[in-house]
């Protein structure tokens, strides 16, 4: 194992799923959607983190659980998220193992697949409940959030930094 | 860790098989959601859960309409302050017109032995979330079942009647705009007093049975006609944007606009139901309320 797996085990399981109350905080500011279709959703992109560096403790039930509260806190139907965000957990957690092996601008591109595609799966569930075709333009958060991505990782590296230090 | 080492023996279920059966748990909620007592209650207690978190969200916000407020210049604050003076003026002597016509015509009703009917007791409310999904049609407010609200309430803001509360927490509620595809509200135009159903189409309002022997213009009111349990009558709900005649229908084709501002608005009234109408059932759902006055 490389540097940075040891990196992330040491960090204690509970803070692992306490770090998810800020971003589904962050989600959960009702910002108008008509001029904030392009931001990403932070759960989904935390999300994705864990599961590349700590695949045994976040996966597709951490997903499951995951989307069931983002469905609740912005009233979307039931399930609509946990299927979405289990679909990503998935693919990327299949190849794990190449895509930590790139640098995070390659990794970026895999991430802009899992993004892009939790949103078509969203797009879906609406196209059958709706019987309407959803917003276009939301692919844009997708690219948003794989653009992201490097700095993300950074924040996240210094906040385990953090942790250390004070540890 | 030990996470590490010996983590294939724990692993009860392949990922693939666990996604399968998550997939089809998740398939079932979908398809049980809006339907089934039990899950509704699952979701009413994790969003009291989940209400700590909204509350805190909702307060970068709120700090941003303050700081903006503040930052918003004198003279433009000194404008809205008389535009606001006269419009209180206005709206003091209407209120007043309106009290003195309350009480004439409960005198009237009185002597006829009718049922006293109007707007009561409201709550004000505001909107602490709204859906990621541009088709939604569901808000959460910030007032729920301690403050007296109550499933099936309407809801108004400061133009007309913006939906109705479909499910209530202890400290929040759910509302569903009027434009969800399964409300119908019993309407009449002002002008003429015609009454018909008005339905949502899940982004827009329709008025699909409007015969054509009555008479409709382009910027004619529809109001609440008050004919149901939900709606107390005269609440304004839209506007007729256009108009005409089809070939082969009995029916006009018409567009409207709804006068709530159904994306936009922040302060919300919610009122308690209509209890003129005699209602059997003591704890109605809005739904089945919503389909019984249409079908």
């Amino acid at each position: 194992m490389n540097d940075f797996s040891t990196i992330h085990s040491q960090i204690p399981k509970k803070w692992v799923f306490i770090s998810f109350l800020p971003v589904l905080l962050l989600d959960f500011i009702p910002l108008p959607l008509t001029t904030f279709f392009w931001l990403p959703e932070f759960t989904a992109m935390l999300l994705l983190y864990w599961a590349l560096n700590r695949p045994q403790l976040i996966s597709i039930g951490m997903a499951f659980w995951c989307g069931l509260l983002m469905d609740v806190g912005t009233v979307e139907l039931l399930g609509t998220h946990s299927l979405s965000y289990m679909l990503m957990v998935f693919i990327i957690q299949k190849n794990r193992h190449q895509i930590t092996l790139h640098s995070y601008d390659w990794q970026a591109i895999a991430i802009l697949f899992a993004l892009a595609g939790s949103y078509a799966v969203l797009l879906l569930v609406r196209l059958l409940h709706h019987h309407q075709v959803g917003e276009w333009l939301g692919f844009i958060a997708p690219v948003i959030g794989a653009l992201l991505w490097p700095l993300f990782n950074k924040i996240m590296l210094s906040f385990i930094h953090l942790y250390r230090k004070h540890r | 860790m030990s996470e590490h080492s010996l983590s294939f023996v724990r692993e009860r279920f392949s990922p693939a098989s666990k996604l399968i059966l998550l997939s089809i748990v998740s398939i079932v909620l979908m398809m049980l959601d809006n339907r089934h007592a039990v899950v509704q209650q699952a979701r009413s207690q994790m969003a009291t859960i989940l209400h700590p978190l909204q509350w805190l969200a909702n307060k970068p916000v709120d700090a941003f309409q303050n700081v903006s407020t503040f930052w918003q210049d004198r003279t433009r604050l000194m404008e809205e302050n008389s535009r606001l003076k006269n419009e209180n003026i206005r709206l003091q002597m209407e209120s007043n017109q309106y009290q003195a016509q309350a009480r004439e015509l409960a005198e009237l009703k009185t002597l006829h032995g009718l049922q006293e009917q109007g707007v009561q007791i409201t709550v004000v409310a505001q909107v602490i979330s709204n859906s990621k999904d541009p088709l939604a049609d569901k808000l959460i407010i910030d007032k729920g079942s301690r403050d007296g609200v109550k499933a099936g309430d309407p809801v108004l803001d400061q133009f007309g009647l913006i939906g109705q509360i479909t499910q209530v927490q202890p400290f929040s509620a759910e509302l569903t705009l009027v434009t969800d595809k399964r409300f119908t509200i019993p309407v009449m135009v002002v002008r003429t007093g015609v009454r018909s159903l008005l339905y949502g189409t899940g982004n827009r309002l329709d008025l699909r049975y409007f015969p054509t022997d009555a008479d409709l213009q382009a910027g004619d009111i529809l109001i609440t006609s008050g004919l149901d349990s939900v709606y107390p009558a005269g609440i304004p709900v839209a506007k007729i944007e256009s108009v005409q005649r089809a070939s082969g229908t009995p029916y006009y084709r018409t567009t409207l606009l709804p006068l709530a501002a159904v994306n936009s608005s922040k302060y919300l009234m919610v009122l308690p139901q209509n209890q003129t109408m005699p209602s059997e059932n003591s704890t109605p759902t809005p739904k089945t309320q919503a389909s019984s006055v249409a079908r």
